[in-house]
């Protein structure tokens, strides 16, 4: 029996668009067909579908048409064939921004996943339920402030003169102050981080979620058995997350790959290219460098790779029950 | 849960480590938005006289009101049609299980993978050729169809959930399906509704690629658009750039501490306490 | 069995979306950018000098840190002409200029707008031919080197041929000094050769000074680089690069001698250690506040210097070499054209003109500026803004002005940001990094 798709409550808060294992949910048996049922039905469904098909679908298509010609924004366009994706597909720079795109995933997937899976266990030990929901808002505070808000933060954050050098300082590691952002080396772990800070409350809520979900009997026959924190993380909590673990994986994953406002607010890709991704290079090549096809087969490869990465994660994390 | 003390001092040390980290860059933009203007604050220091008066400045140059009049119109342009038309085309897909629906589902799931970038330049054409650049209903638009898979999959989801019997007894009484919807579906999906709403305002309230790219002008974008220009103008000045930006998060923060309580319901429905 | 029969539904379900999707595509299947047809509008039409008296709404559109002098010289102009309207528009300085093309093939396009890619926007048919009203008002007894500034020839190389824009004003660039730092180290004097200046470095770094502020993160080296690629190559080298000139080049042994030189500054820590991580206006603060000797930069930064700074700070054109001429970045501060699209032309020209008359130069030179056209020097009110507008007399006089490299195509400014910090971080070679811009501007020009 496959249960009916996770009912709203675990559904994604986060700022990307939410996917949702998809094969969670089957179809009662189909009533028999009323043609007056049909019609008025589809009339319901008519407005979202319109809605959708105008400016989504439509936009997704021409972008598929624009990849396939070399065009200015302006002119009339030339047909170029596959030369737009050879171009992604070769040219260093590009293909360098898909790379740091997967690197963020450790920032924006591990951490938040692993620290969400832990504070959400926390949370649930704790014997002071104020306490519990001051944490748990404190936590989900980052989530729901605007990107680019939470990158002019950390811009801050991580400047000369700002608070990750005076923590620094203050415990006696002048050696390795520096502009986090401006270097080479830093800059995108420092851009990462940005990514863990707002999606860890998202997943810990996620995961708390999850937890209640959990039969409380099986922690109480752990707690019978002498089990600690450890075990019961292990043995209990976890597997019994495996579903929710599977949306946070699949949201922050979308995030990571799809980042923009983040980099586009505190590092616009630099230094050098060293943070570039390929959402930045999608508006700069679309809106700042008139070439509208080179963007749009770029736009579609990385639409293409989330599908590559996030179809066998649902696989992957689907409930077998 | 009866845990020894001795593995929940760490436990409590970690979840303490984990809060301090959420909270500490809104607290170092405090401290640097309390410093006197044209100072160089450094790092988090509590000015022995904090100058709350930098956010009455601070909302005038980064001029808060209008974008706040413009953020809401944004919001009562998207969320109202949105929510409507996704729990309409819910009650198609979940309840009325409309033959050929499935296609139109999988196009949705479709979109629930899609990144924004996938679109956004053909989007801005599109809307060029609309004559609707620069126009708050150019964005309204984008946003509601961009909105569509997964309030959709939201609203279906919901619909799915409820019992057969319920529809089906609603069409013997003889009321037609809209009548069954308005009357009856949509007053027991209110709690759905609402969680829903709530998620729109907040992707509303904070887009920004859609905003920077279709509007120019930063007094008719959303709040989070008009930062990109907010900065550009007064990145000199780190002490009001920091007062501004606070402002304009503020409105999330204070719709999410008021209405926390839904939030976290509409998350965590079902969960068992303690 | 089940999860077969779902599997087939959803094939099933995939190719009928597949369909639909196919059939959405027929309906916009030709080539992208054939409706914009603004080609029409550019022919020449009557002109006339008078505005009249029917109310007109202009709108102006420009870089956001011209909001001051533009609402200064609007404010002036509607007072003569009190019929006249004139709505603003901002965004971000650079953001202006790569929105411009954009924004004026728009169905709503403003009247005036500042050009920065003026030879790809008269390509593609967006702006207004000026020539009626150039004859009308006169506008060719302009100084020559401004008029170079304003003209594109039937080739798309600019710098002769029809005349599409007139200036607000002019910038004009240099190093501002710390005068209290210089003394303090001992310089008699603001450097005015090359090796002067590398003395000065090398003092400065001695006393534990940051030589240079450079806001690298916005990419605030390329002024001192500039500098030196302006002074090795020569004027009509780098002028005829950004004018597109055909087989203009910048990788050449001259500009992979400057950034070299640049190079080996930045490894001698004659910049800011954290030059990249500092953008433009947290590095103007901070020279502000007295934390370097030199800061290169330009006279939109004279206002705010001279505010903050007093008279504790000079203005100098670029050092150059024992036998380099006097040259320094000098371009409009908002070239002005007016789209093919406006429906208010005369209005706009006479909005164009009135930039040329005393009033309108004086409004510059009080906004730190340099004036368009020529005549009586304007008052000055601080030592800095005399010095500043003693500077571009010289560099008028020596027929010094040279482009920004940065303004060359739409990706060079993207580019150049990004090839100089990995240049000042060691991460790559002058010559690699000539050769990356000099790729990147073939291919924007479609070579």
């Amino acid at each position: 029996m496959t249960t009916v798709g996770p009912v709203p409550a675990a559904q994604p808060v986060g700022r990307v668009a939410g996917t949702r294992p998809q094969g969670a949910s089957t179809p009662a048996p189909r009533r028999r067909r009323r043609q007056r049922g049909w019609v008025v039905g589809w009339l319901f469904a008519l407005p979202a579908l319109l809605f959708y098909a105008v400016f989504v679908l439509r936009p997704l298509v021409s972008a598929v048409q624009y990849s396939f010609y070399d065009w200015n924004g302006i002119d009339l366009a030339r047909f170029v064939g596959m030369a737009n994706y050879t171009k992604v597909l070769t040219d260093p720079q590009l293909l360098s921004s898909i790379w740091h795109a997967f690197f963020l995933i450790i920032f924006f997937t591990v951490l938040p996943v692993v620290g969400g899976l832990l504070m959400a266990a926390l949370i649930r030990e704790l014997r002071s339920k104020g306490f519990g929901t001051l944490a748990r808002t404190v936590l989900f505070l980052p989530q729901i402030i605007p990107g680019a808000a939470a990158a002019i933060a950390w811009v801050w954050m991580y400047s000369t003169d700002g608070t990750v050098n005076q923590v620094l300082s203050a415990i006696g590691l002048d050696g390795v102050t520096r502009a986090w952002l401006g270097d080479f080396t830093w800059a995108l772990p420092a851009v990462g981080l940005i990514g863990t800070w707002i999606n860890l409350g998202f997943c810990t809520i996620l995961l708390l979620s999850g937890i209640g979900k959990i039969d409380g009997t099986i922690y109480e026959a752990a707690r019978l058995d002498g089990a600690g924190f450890l075990q019961t993380f292990r043995a209990v909590t976890v597997p019994g997350l495996k579903q929710e673990i599977g949306v946070c994986v699949t949201m922050s994953v979308i995030s990571a790959l799809a980042s923009f406002d983040i980099v586009f607010m505190s590092t616009q890709g630099g230094p050098g290219y060293s943070t570039m991704v390929p959402g930045v290079l999608v508006y700069q090549l679309g809106f700042t460098q008139s070439q509208v096809g080179l963007a749009s087969a770029l736009a579609l490869l990385l639409t293409l790779l989330i599908l590559l990465v996030v179809l066998p994660l649902q696989r992957a994390f689907r409930s077998e029950d | 849960m009866k845990t020894s003390m001795k593995e929940r001092v760490p436990g409590i040390a970690l979840l303490l480590a984990a809060m301090v980290f959420s909270i500490v860059p809104l607290v170092s933009m405090l401290s640097a938005a309390l410093q006197p203007q044209g100072t160089t604050p450094t790092g988090i220091s509590w000015p022995s006289h904090p100058h709350w008066h930098n956010f009455v400045d601070a909302w005038q140059v980064a001029d808060i009101t209008p974008l706040l009049v413009s953020s809401l119109i944004l919001v009562a342009g998207v969320v109202p049609f949105a929510a409507l038309f996704a729990t309409m085309a819910g009650y198609a897909l979940g309840a009325l299980k409309i033959p050929g629906g499935v296609v139109f589902f999988v196009l949705l799931l479709l979109g629930l993978t899609l990144p924004r970038e996938a679109t956004i330049v053909p989007i801005y054409y599109q809307i060029r050729d609309m004559g609707l650049l620069n126009t708050r209903l150019g964005l309204i638009l984008v946003l509601i169809g961009s909105f569509m898979p997964f309030a959709v999959y939201w609203m279906r989801a919901h619909f799915l959930s409820m019992p057969k019997e319920l529809s089906e007894a609603s069409s013997l009484d003889g009321a037609g399906p809209w009548q069954s919807f308005v009357r009856i579906q949509v007053p027991l999906a209110v709690p759905a509704i609402a969680s829903m709403c709530l998620l729109l305002f907040l992707w509303t309230w904070n887009t920004f690629l859609q905003a920077i790219v279709l509007i120019d002008d930063p007094s008719k974008r959303t709040m989070a658009g008009a930062l990109q220009n907010f900065v550009g103008l007064h990145s000199t000045d780190v002490v009001l750039l920091n007062a501004g930006s606070l402002l304009i998060m503020a409105p999330t923060i204070v719709v999410f501490l008021v209405f926390q309580r839904h939030f976290v319901k509409a998350l965590i429905s079902g969960a068992v306490k303690g | 069995m089940e999860n077969t029969r779902r599997a087939q539904r959803t094939w099933r379900a995939l190719a009928v979306a597949g369909t639909a999707a196919a059939a959405l595509a027929l309906t916009s299947c030709s080539a992208p950018g054939s409706g914009s047809g603004a080609k029409d509008a550019a022919a020449p039409q009557s002109a006339s000098t008078d505005v009249g008296s029917d109310p007109v709404t202009l709108t102006l559109y420009d870089g956001a840190g011209l909001k001051t002098v533009d609402d200064a010289l609007i404010a002036a102009f509607t007072k003569q002409h009190p019929n006249v309207k004139i709505e603003t528009r901002y965004d971000p300085d650079n953001v202006q200029a790569v929105n411009a093309p954009r924004v004026l093939a728009s169905d709503d396009p403003p009247d005036i707008a500042r050009i920065v890619a003026l030879s790809d926007i008269v390509k593609s048919g967006l702006l207004t031919d000026l020539s009626p009203w150039a004859s009308a008002y006169g506008w060719s007894d302009l100084p020559s080197g401004q008029l170079a500034q304003y003209t594109v020839d039937s080739n798309g190389v600019r710098g002769s041929g029809t005349q599409y824009t007139l200036a607000s004003g002019f910038t004009v660039t240099g190093l501002y000094y710390s005068t209290t730092l210089l003394e303090k180290l001992g310089i008699d004097h603001a450097p005015t050769t090359t090796s002067e200046l590398e003395a000065d470095l090398a003092t400065a770094k001695a006393h534990n000074i940051t030589p240079i502020m450079a806001g690298n993160q916005t990419g605030g080296v390329m002024t001192s680089l500039q500098f030196l690629m302006n002074d090795a190559m020569g004027r009509d080298a780098v002028n005829g690069w950004v004018f597109d000139e055909p087989d203009a080049t910048v990788a050449n042994p001259q500009a992979e001698a400057a950034a070299t030189t640049i190079q080996g500054w930045a490894k001698d820590g004659y910049f800011n250690a954290d030059t990249n991580g500092t953008d433009g206006t947290g590095a103007l603060g901070r020279f502000a506040k007295g934390e370097a000797l030199f800061y290169a930069s330009g006279n939109w930064d004279a206002a705010a210097l001279q505010k903050q700074m007093g008279s504790d700070v000079g203005f100098v054109l670029p050092p150059r070499s024992a036998d380099g001429k006097t040259l320094a970045m000098s371009d409009p501060v908002s070239n002005f054209g007016i789209p093919a699209k406006s429906e208010h032309k005369d209005a706009a020209a006479a909005f164009l003109n009135f930039l040329t008359t005393p009033e309108a130069r004086q409004i510059l030179v009080d906004n730190g500026f340099a004036p368009t056209g020529s005549g009586t020097q304007p008052t000055t009110n601080g030592e800095l803004s005399a010095q500043v507008q003693a500077a571009f007399a010289d560099l008028v006089k020596a027929d010094g002005q040279v482009q920004y490299v940065q303004n060359a195509s739409n990706g060079a400014s993207a580019t150049w940001n990004a090839q100089v910090q990995l240049l000042v971080a060691g991460k790559t070679t002058p010559a690699a990094m000539m050769k990356a811009v000099q790729a990147q501007y073939v291919q924007d020009l479609g070579r």
